[in-house]
């Protein structure tokens, strides 16, 4: 499915830059006569709308708690006042009123990070075998695999979270009779949920990677003794990195982002609940605190934004080829 | 939060993925068995090669005697038994892998298998010494250290390791031909084998010893299994084991799940069947009706609105100064969560009595024309499209970078010979441009098609489904996990599935094609 829109890129350069080397840059005249002023001021006004909101938000969460409430933040211009406040009562204070996003924060990143490792694991080491084992019904598999992707999440939320009632609660209450200072209340149901979801997609995104390495490369180190483990983490895994960037970028901003998963799964206590079902809870019962929330909001988005203006490029594909996801 | 959390927390990521790692290493090592390792030339590259993993594992019984030591004291669950039995374990530990290594030197000129069962048998042969020294420590003086605990765990881990090593040094020796059947039973015999003594085991104690018998039974069996089936000599069938851990996940938390949905949605609360009631339900109650309807005003306007958009915006700033940097205004809401976007607008629409100063800017605007300030989120219908903006705002983005990069793809001849054809730029727009970009017009509707039928956080977030906004994926949450009507729940995931099959099977036959055409 990446190749939707990411492979256009480099067929055009060189054909533009082509047509701007021969002649008076017939591609140039063709643009100038498509780019009308009307267009760019209609392009800067949609900008301009599609900005505003985040923009409001962000700067509301840096104003005083009482000016937020009163007056709109286009005032500010007006009236600059700055303050940190806000994010010190998220993040930090302990009273019992305030969201303690902190905690919920070290939750998301304890859920984010072996939501992305896990299937990316599985996903590269069952890639692996079907692009280089030949059985019978492989194709058949592969396509099932693939067909799994239609399934919505939400055919398959309330029979697994009878299974992990019945099947995981157990085991969670005896590693927490083990070891007391983890919680019976445990991560483990969300980070195998994710895994399951991500699952598809993944080993669709790395197959059609790790299949296209030459056979030669894969022949010669077995010929040279090297074993599977060698092979899958000395070539597979260096030449397959552009696909597993992207699709780690994806999955992890999809946990991150993910709220009906972890609604279901996760106990919804401080234990184990993420930043965005803490979110949706205050905005629900706190819908007013507008100092609380803008702030709140804003550390979510803080490493989303973080991982979309530093990775562009990876998220661009991995987001094209996982759209269709959940 | 306490320190204590945050240490339970990383523990359980760290461990976690560290339990995950060894399982991961264990497939690995199925599949390149030592015995199968070419004989090494020389005695350097031996050492060499054995060392480093034997200076892991010995600093890594060292850490664990060390950091009991450190934690006895410190931490109040580190008691005085445990730490000792920590201290024997990565005593033991070390003088076994360095009796190992030192073996294996002498038995260099030996043949693998061979190497192999002379270890195990000395193996078993400590182990058995160890248990009945033991039984015997009371009587003497050096071991008054060895508490009752030791003593009683003893025969229970030491029986059974010896009866594993002497077991596994006779299976090497047995033909080709049967040897991998019967390591397979020898696997299946040590599973039951350990939950028949934790059985024997519950029966004198009052305290029941719970599900870990039926853990280490489950990891005995999947290991057994996985090795039965790395263990063939066609070179490449093994590499099966590597499908194991994904087939099994997606059967138990995919293909079992949707199958049982469906079941689950002929039946009631209590689960009985129940024939067609739910969807009865569905189509005939007005806020399931209103549900229904919702559902698809937003998947008629969202991939409308935010393809043309997207498209204008492209279509627009093509070759433009500044491009990149207009991208990335209006596909940034796409990295954002929902939950994000749902808050951001909510207070673009917040509202404030008309004697106040409004805070949300849109009712300020509102205000600024003259209107009065609108309660946005609750008056139905309008609160409904409310929403859909919100949804629009993200999937533009989206929209507008997939055709961007397709409008790149119309080559400049066709819009240039309609130029000189006389074309005006609206009909270079509508004749050249729109066809020769129309798969991806397609893919983009139908993929902001489903994302759209699937919303939740949205309507969660903003209204919780009140005031007439739910949708069928609020709703099926609604009804199974708030309201306990699992029956109806599952009938409107089933609904879901339903709406979202065709788009998808379009969407994947329209990626085929144009697969086949490259």
């Amino acid at each position: 499915m990446s190749s939707v829109a990411v492979t256009p890129d480099p067929e055009i350069t060189p054909k533009s830059a082509d047509a701007s080397l021969g002649g008076t840059t017939r591609a140039d005249r063709v643009k100038r006569r498509l780019t009308s002023p009307g267009a760019t001021i209609a392009a800067l006004i949609i900008a301009v709308i599609w900005t505003i909101p985040t923009f409001g938000l962000l700067l509301s969460s840096f104003r005083p708690a009482g000016q937020i409430s009163t007056t709109g933040w286009w005032t500010f211009f007006g009236d600059p006042q700055l303050t940190l406040a806000n994010y010190g009562e998220v993040l930090f204070s302990g009273s019992a009123s305030s969201p303690q996003l902190g905690e919920y924060f070290v939750n998301s990143l304890a859920i984010a990070i072996p939501g992305t490792i896990i299937p990316l694991v599985l996903a590269a080491l069952a890639a692996y075998a079907f692009a280089w084992v030949k059985f019978k019904g492989s194709s058949t598999l592969f396509v099932v695999v693939f067909a799994l992707q239609i399934v919505p999440l939400q055919m398959a939320l309330i029979p697994l979270l009878q299974l992990f009632v019945t099947f995981l609660q157990p085991f969670q209450d005896a590693l927490h009779e083990a070891v007391p200072f983890i919680s019976e209340r445990q991560f483990l149901p969300v980070w195998i949920a994710h895994a399951i979801f991500g699952l598809p997609l993944a080993i669709f995104l790395l197959h059609n990677f790790i299949s296209a390495i030459p056979a030669d490369v894969i022949e010669a180190a077995r010929v040279d003794g090297a074993g599977h483990g060698q092979i899958f983490f000395r070539i597979i895994l260096p030449l397959a990195t552009p696909a597993i960037a992207s699709f780690a970028i994806f999955q992890f901003l999809w946990v991150w982002n993910d709220l009906l998963v972890a609604l279901v799964f996760s106990s919804g206590t401080p234990d184990t609940a993420p930043l965005t079902q803490r979110l949706a809870e205050l905005a629900g019962s706190r819908g007013e605190n507008w100092e609380r929330l803008t702030a709140g909001a804003f550390v979510s988005l803080v490493v989303p934004l973080l991982v979309f203006f530093g990775l562009q490029r990876y998220f661009v594909r991995g987001l094209l080829a996982g759209s269709a996801k959940g | 939060m306490s320190t204590m959390d945050l240490i339970g927390k990383v523990m359980q990521a760290l461990v976690g993925l560290a339990a995950f790692g060894v399982v991961m290493a264990l497939l690995l090592a199925f599949l390149d068995r030592p015995e199968d390792k070419p004989r090494m030339a020389s005695w350097g590259a031996a050492i060499k090669q054995g060392l480093r993993p034997r200076v892991i594992l010995i600093a890594a019984f060292a850490l664990i005697a060390v950091l009991a030591r450190v934690l006895y004291g410190a931490v109040p669950w580190m008691t005085q038994e445990l730490t000792n039995a920590a201290i024997l374990v990565g005593v033991a530990g070390i003088a076994v892998v360095v009796l190992q290594w030192l073996l294996d030197r002498l038995l260099q000129p030996a043949a693998p298998r061979v190497r192999s069962a002379v270890m195990r048998l000395l193996g078993a042969a400590l182990v058995i010494a160890l248990v009945i020294l033991a039984q015997m420590a009371e009587s003497i003086p050096a071991l008054d250290w060895v508490t009752p605990a030791l003593v009683l765990a003893a025969p229970i881990v030491g029986w059974p390791l010896a009866a594993a090593l002497l077991a596994t040094a006779a299976i090497a020796f047995l033909p080709d031909r049967i040897r991998r059947h019967v390591r397979l039973i020898a696997w299946l015999v040590a599973a039951v084998a350990v939950v028949a003594v934790a059985f024997v085991l519950e029966q004198g104690r009052e305290q029941p010893i719970g599900v870990w018998p039926w853990a280490a039974a489950a990891a005995l069996s999947i290991v057994g299994v996985l090795g039965y089936l790395a263990d063939q000599h066609d070179d490449s069938k093994p590499m099966l084991v590597f499908l194991m851990p994904a087939a099994l996940l997606l059967t138990v938390g995919l293909v079992y799940p949707a199958i049982r949905t469906t079941v689950l949605a002929f039946t009631d609360a209590s689960g009985t069947f129940n024939g067609i009631e739910n969807f009865v339900w569905m189509f005939t109650q007005p806020e399931a009706l209103v549900t229904l309807g919702n559902t698809v005003v937003w998947v008629i306007l969202v991939p409308l609105l935010s393809t043309a958009i997207g498209l204008a915006y492209a279509v627009f700033i093509d070759k433009s100064r500044g491009e990149r940097v207009y991208k990335m205004l209006v596909f940034m809401p796409m990295a954002i969560s929902m939950v994000g976007a749902s808050i951001i607008w909510r207070f673009m629409y917040a509202y404030r009595g008309p004697e106040q100063e409004q805070i949300g800017l849109v009712n300020q605007v509102i205000v600024w024309f003259g209107g009065e300030p609108q309660q946005i989120l609750q008056n139905s219908p309008w609160n409904t499209l409310a929403l859909i903006v919100v949804m629009i705002w993200i999937q533009t983005g989206f929209a507008m970078v997939v055709l961007s990069a397709a409008i790149k793809g119309v080559p400049t001849e066709q819009l240039e010979a309609a130029e000189i054809d006389g074309a005006n730029p609206w009909q270079r727009f509508a004749n050249v441009t729109v066809p020769g970009i129309r798969t991806s017009l397609v893919v983009v509707v139908t993929t902001i098609s489903i994302a759209t039928l699937k919303v939740f956080d949205i309507v969660r977030t903003m209204t919780a489904g009140n005031f007439n906004t739910s949708v069928v994926a609020n709703e099926m949450y609604t009804q199974a996990f708030r309201s306990g009507e699992p029956g109806r729940g599952a009938a409107l995931a089933l609904i879901l599935f339903i709406m979202v099959l065709p788009v998808v099977v379009y969407n994947i036959r329209v990626l085929n094609q144009q697969k086949a055409i490259r």
